[in-house]
């Protein structure tokens, strides 16, 4: 009687492995899904896309964003109003935004240059006509070939 | 006989000590949850411009249909109009509030011009785009969605262009 052992307790083990392998995944999944994992493409708070059924892929590739009258451009660190776009004449602030442009355009790779120049444009999108017209027309005389409007798909 | 019931010493087992990876897994989701934008990014393309030469004589006139959109009075108006042998025109006015209202009406619109342009000129590749000054970019981009299927390669013309009367 005295040696008889009580009857083990079966104590509840929660499983984790299972667990442990959909917390991966779902890392995995948001990492790869993710804006920032395919291309360096920023969107500022505030810039609202325009909507596109359309469903072709980003492409990596220097950045314009027009947004609160401001143009920002990926290679240089410098703010530009949209004014100065639309200013009749051209401003040494510009001149000096194209000659930029046309060294950046002229030390880029020759297998690079067979897809021609591409731009991203970031707008959001209640901005004007006239100012991403402005803007563009800038940015296609310094010698970028291809433009690209960046658009939310539906 | 002590030694009988003596117990065994238990086997030391190494425990994996799994609640911190458990805690850093789920810290890392809701960090990737909060900063991941879940849209789904798209573009438009403008391709690179090009030049035609055109070398014979017997070369027929070039059609150049430009798609304008522009306010006339107090409603939105999209025309189509075209050169060529046999030049012409197509205008739709809409409300400004229905496509407000509804995007997709100017897609709509734009498409079933363009498909009827398609019809006449099968051959046509080129689509030159042009706004009044105060239209907004969502409007450029509807615009380009309706013609992409139809004819593939947009030019964008200026507002002063698109604001010329005809």
């Amino acid at each position: 009687m005295f040696f008889n052992r009580r009857e083990r307790r079966e104590i509840l083990v929660l499983n984790v492995i299972p667990l442990i392998d959909i917390s991966a995944m779902i890392i995995i999944f948001l990492v790869m899904g993710s804006v920032f994992g395919e291309t360096s493409i920023l969107i500022p708070p505030g810039v609202f896309l325009p909507k596109s059924n359309n469903k072709e892929q980003l492409l990596n590739a220097p950045q314009v964003t027009i947004s609160k009258g401001k143009v920002t451009f990926t290679l240089i660190k410098e703010e530009l109003a949209i004014e100065d776009f639309s200013a009749v004449g051209t401003l040494p602030k510009i001149s000096q935004l194209k000659a930029q442009i046309k060294n950046y355009i002229s030390k880029l790779p020759k297998e690079d240059l067979k897809q021609g120049v591409v731009l991203n444009i970031v707008a959001t999108k209640t901005e004007k006509y006239k100012n991403l017209f402005d803007v563009l027309k800038v940015f296609r005389e310094s010698g970028f070939q291809s433009i690209l409007f960046l658009s939310q798909g539906n | 006989m002590d030694s009988m019931f003596s117990r065994r010493k238990s086997r030391h087992i190494l425990d994996l000590n799994i609640v911190p990876i458990l805690d850093m897994f789920i810290s890392v989701i809701f960090f990737l949850l909060l900063s991941t934008s879940f849209i789904a990014l798209t573009k438009n393309t403008l391709p690179p411009s090009s030049t035609v030469t055109v070398s014979g004589a017997d070369q027929k006139a070039p059609i150049s249909p430009k798609l304008i959109l522009k306010r006339s009075g107090g409603n939105l108006q999209l025309k189509i109009s075209w050169q060529g042998e046999r030049p012409g025109n197509n205008i739709v006015t809409l409300e400004p509030s229905a496509v407000e209202h509804d995007p997709g009406l100017l897609i709509e619109k734009a498409h079933g011009m363009l498909m009827k342009f398609k019809e006449q000129f099968p051959e046509e590749k080129t689509l030159r785009i042009g706004l009044s000054a105060e239209m907004e970019y969502q409007k450029l981009v509807s615009l380009m969605d309706a013609a992409r299927d139809l004819i593939p390669d947009a030019v964008l013309i200026s507002y002063e262009e698109a604001n010329v009367p005809e």
